[in-house]
């Protein structure tokens, strides 16, 4: 706990006052009224800062384990670094990726149906695609929760997420480690949907999340 | 259809000086349905309309209702738009009476820390000291009266305290009795000025 | 009654439809109240059902029952209802109508085939005689979960791409707007798609080509008549909004698989030409504390209210006009006979432009992901 010393200028009424503000941050346990001091705040639960975050160690590690070079996607910094950040993090003050996440779960979904319509074997064939088997449970675990965050937590970007846990001390569970972690890699398709365009996001899903062939694929975790 | 141009605050006699002073746009405005006769008096003689030829060319026909509630381009503040958007030089040009109202319009219903800054002065053995006091005594130690003691707003004083549940239960009381004593009418208007409360953030 | 001596296992048990969700194995004890009602018509007009009528009854029952497994193109050919549907959804040549009729013909349209089957240990009655029992290959279940994905994304997308900025709760209202179950099932019945309401007899004894059912829209409907005085129970999956929404799904989920573009105009089409005004989604609670931390995020100036115009304070209308300003640009303006009010609404009014937004993205400008809802 220490004070600082802020200096404002006010300009409300018609004549401008100056004032000497003190304030005091908190870095301790939370008390409430006490503003607190954004150091202890901005770092997620591995102790990795918000702000003087290396390039090597995040966004570049990104890249290069989901291979974005290989697809010829081009996300900038920030964009990689809002997908990383969850809305739990610093009460929201730095940019979050539930927009991204939303459309990004919905874009995976559709890939994900049209892979089993594909790859079915079923007699009754609609146009040559096979609707028997969309509803059921493999299909539906490729891009349910536990598979993706498993996929993250192999890729090992689990570690560079910004969230804020609801205990600390507790468990996995408690915290909705699942809930949280999976956004990051739907909302990673919905950024590149959103800004390399459709035809980039359906090669990137097609060809290596849904790939049986690629090592990181939803398919190959799913039946490991 | 006669053009009508919302003026500055009448009381702002300095106001009003300087919101005729300021340039307009750089568009020709067209306001209303033109005609070549008189508006006012021959505003139902179609012949006006028909034999009224205006140069052909880009004209400003700004909307002639207020901006509340919609959310077309032409209402959208300027540092509401993305910095690449198409847009911005022309929205520039349309809010030259921005900075008038916002020098001499007199400030609505702000706080006192919105005049003089917010300052967070406390520290946690005086926070926890409201605390005590509050629970312990809650009638002597008032929000108005700790809010003094500690040069803080009795908002503040909520958020960081709360009374103990024997004093909530006993003013609760105390406005039930109030309420009780209504007449009926009464219950009904503050009822009605609820719901039309809720309509103002519907937008 | 005749009908009964014959058939006697159907008549005379209470009907409990206990369903899951899926429809699958579902365990139902049933009566056909209905049958013998219709056989009690029948009499009293004068007909009399024999052995022959009844054999002739179900080689109509099991045709009807093998072309709807699996519908020949011919058969489909000669449907009126399905060919005017095909037409006016303007539907292209590729789309066969044996597969829009399978987009009709939905799970729940299952019926008896005990009566059938030589088996006497196959206790499983249902009692909907207006439809025959689908295989169960031959509906339009998958097609509607792929429809749904298609219709999901799709919507999801648009909106996006025209507010980037709504708050999720709005877009999550807003993408229900477009495609929840009723306002598809309205989209089906602007569609003219009309519900298979008689009973199998009855078609039977009017001499009903197949082909007519094909077009009509099959599910579960309990066919016990208004005039009877008892009621459907139609609840979530197996109400008429369901099944027609069923079908609009269905539709998609098939152009789709003739060509991805097609589906997308279609949705285009029929469901995002629509009109919506997401301003009217809107319900903020404290938006001026909302809208000063919004300013602190995008850098603005802390938001002041200042009064622009007023009139009539102290008689019984005031109407007072505030502006809230972030240093010298004003962001929003609202009216009111209070000052709190005014100011109330000035400040939704500037989140609303906040939110609400719509950029260009056809005049070169990038597209915009935006930093999320504001979280006071």
């Amino acid at each position: 706990m220490f004070p600082r010393s802020i200096i404002k200028q006010t300009s409300l009424s018609f004549k401008t006052i100056s004032i000497r503000n003190i304030t005091f941050l908190n870095n301790g346990s939370r008390i409430c009224g006490i503003r607190r001091d954004p150091s202890s705040y901005m770092k997620n639960p591995n102790g990795l800062e918000y702000n003087s975050l290396n390039k090597n160690i995040c966004q570049d590690k990104v890249r290069s384990i989901l291979q974005f070079d290989k697809f010829n996607i081009k996300l900038s910094d920030e964009i990689i670094l809002q997908c990383l950040t969850h809305k739990s993090f610093a009460h929201g003050k730095v940019p979050y990726n539930e927009k991204l996440y939303l459309l990004g779960a919905q874009f995976l979904k559709l890939r994900t149906s049209i892979h089993s319509l594909k790859n079915g074997n079923s007699t009754n064939l609609i146009n040559g695609m096979n609707f028997t088997n969309l509803g059921n449970i493999t299909n539906k675990s490729l891009n349910s929760k536990k598979n993706i965050t498993k996929l993250i937590k192999i890729a090992g970007i689990d570690d560079i997420i910004f969230w804020k846990m609801r205990d600390p001390s507790g468990n996995a569970k408690i915290n909705g480690e699942d809930r949280v972690i999976h956004t990051v890699l739907n909302s990673l398709i919905g950024a590149i949907l959103t800004t390399n365009g459709t035809q980039i996001a359906t090669q990137y899903v097609d060809d290596f999340l849904l790939n049986k062939n690629n090592e990181l694929s939803l398919i190959n975790i799913a039946t490991e | 259809m006669l053009a009508f141009k919302r003026g500055i605050h009448a009381c702002s006699t300095k106001g009003k000086e300087a919101a005729s002073k300021a340039t307009s746009n750089a568009f020709k405005e067209l306001k209303g349905v033109q005609t070549i006769y008189n508006p006012r008096t021959s505003a139902s003689n179609y012949k006006g309309y028909l034999k009224n030829k205006t140069p052909a060319g880009m004209y400003y026909n700004p909307a002639q209702s207020a901006t509340t509630g919609s959310i077309n381009s032409e209402t959208i503040p300027l540092s509401f738009l993305a910095k690449d958007d198409p847009r911005r030089s022309f929205i520039k040009q349309l809010r030259t009476q921005d900075a008038v109202e916002s020098k001499y319009g007199p400030p609505v219903l702000v706080g006192k820390s919105t005049v003089e800054g917010k300052s967070y002065h406390l520290q946690p053995e005086q926070i926890a000291e409201i605390i005590k006091l509050r629970s312990s005594d809650p009638v002597t130690n008032t929000r108005k009266k700790l809010a003094k003691q500690f040069d803080v707003s009795p908002l503040f004083i909520s958020l960081v305290s709360s009374a103990p549940k024997s004093r909530i239960t006993e003013m609760n009381k105390r406005l039930n009795t109030i309420k009780s004593s209504w007449h009926k009418q009464r219950e009904i208007a503050r009822d009605d000025r609820k719901k039309r409360k809720q309509l103002w953030y519907r937008a | 009654m005749l009908l009964s001596r014959r058939i006697p296992a159907l008549c005379g048990r209470r009907a409990i439809w206990n369903s899951t969700s899926k429809g699958n194995n579902a365990d139902i004890m049933s009566t056909v109240r209905h049958l013998s009602r219709s056989a009690v018509n029948l009499e009293s007009k004068g007909m009399k059902l024999s052995e022959s009528e009844l054999q002739g009854y179900k080689t109509y029952y099991k045709e009807l029952q093998e072309t709807i497994n699996n519908v020949p193109e011919e058969i489909a050919l000669q449907s009126q209802p399905l060919i005017t549907l095909h037409n006016r959804l303007e539907l292209p040549a590729s789309f066969k109508l044996s597969i829009l009729s399978r987009c009709l013909t939905c799970r729940s349209s299952k019926l008896p085939t005990f009566a059938l089957d030589k088996d006497k240990n196959n206790t499983h009655l249902q009692a909907f005689p207006n439809t025959v029992e689908s295989n169960d290959l031959f509906d339009n279940h998958g097609l509607n979960i792929f429809g749904k994905n298609i219709l999901g994304f799709h919507i999801t997308k648009y909106l996006l791409k025209k507010y980037p900025r709504l708050p999720t709760v709005v877009l999550n209202a807003a993408i229900d707007s477009y495609i929840s179950q009723d306002m598809l099932a309205n989209i089906a019945r602007s569609w003219g798609i009309e519900k298979e309401d008689t009973a199998i007899v009855e078609r039977y004894l009017l001499n009903e080509p197949i082909s007519l059912t094909l077009g009509k829209l099959r599910y579960f409907n309990n066919t016990l008549g208004k005039i009877d005085g008892i009621e459907r129970l139609n609840k979530g999956n197996f109400s008429e909004n369901a099944a027609l929404a069923l079908t609009v799904r269905s539709i998609i989920a098939v152009l789709w698989t003739i060509k991805p573009e097609l589906a997308e105009k279609f949705i285009n089409k029929h469901i995002t030409s629509r009109k919506l005004d997401v301003s009217k989604l809107f319900l903020f609670e404290q938006p001026a504390r909302e809208l000063s931390k919004l300013c602190e995020r995008e850098g603005l100036e802390k938001p002041v209210s200042r009064l622009t115009a007023e009139s009539g304070r102290l008689s019984k209308a005031p109407v007072f006009i505030v502006g809230v300003f972030s240093g010298e640009e004003k962001l929003g303006e609202g009216f009111g006979s209070s000052l709190k009010e005014a100011k109330a609404r000035a400040a939704t009014d500037a989140l609303l432009k906040w939110y609400c937004y719509e950029p260009v993205l056809h005049e070169g400008q990038a597209p915009i992901i935006d930093h999320g809802t504001v979280i006071v």
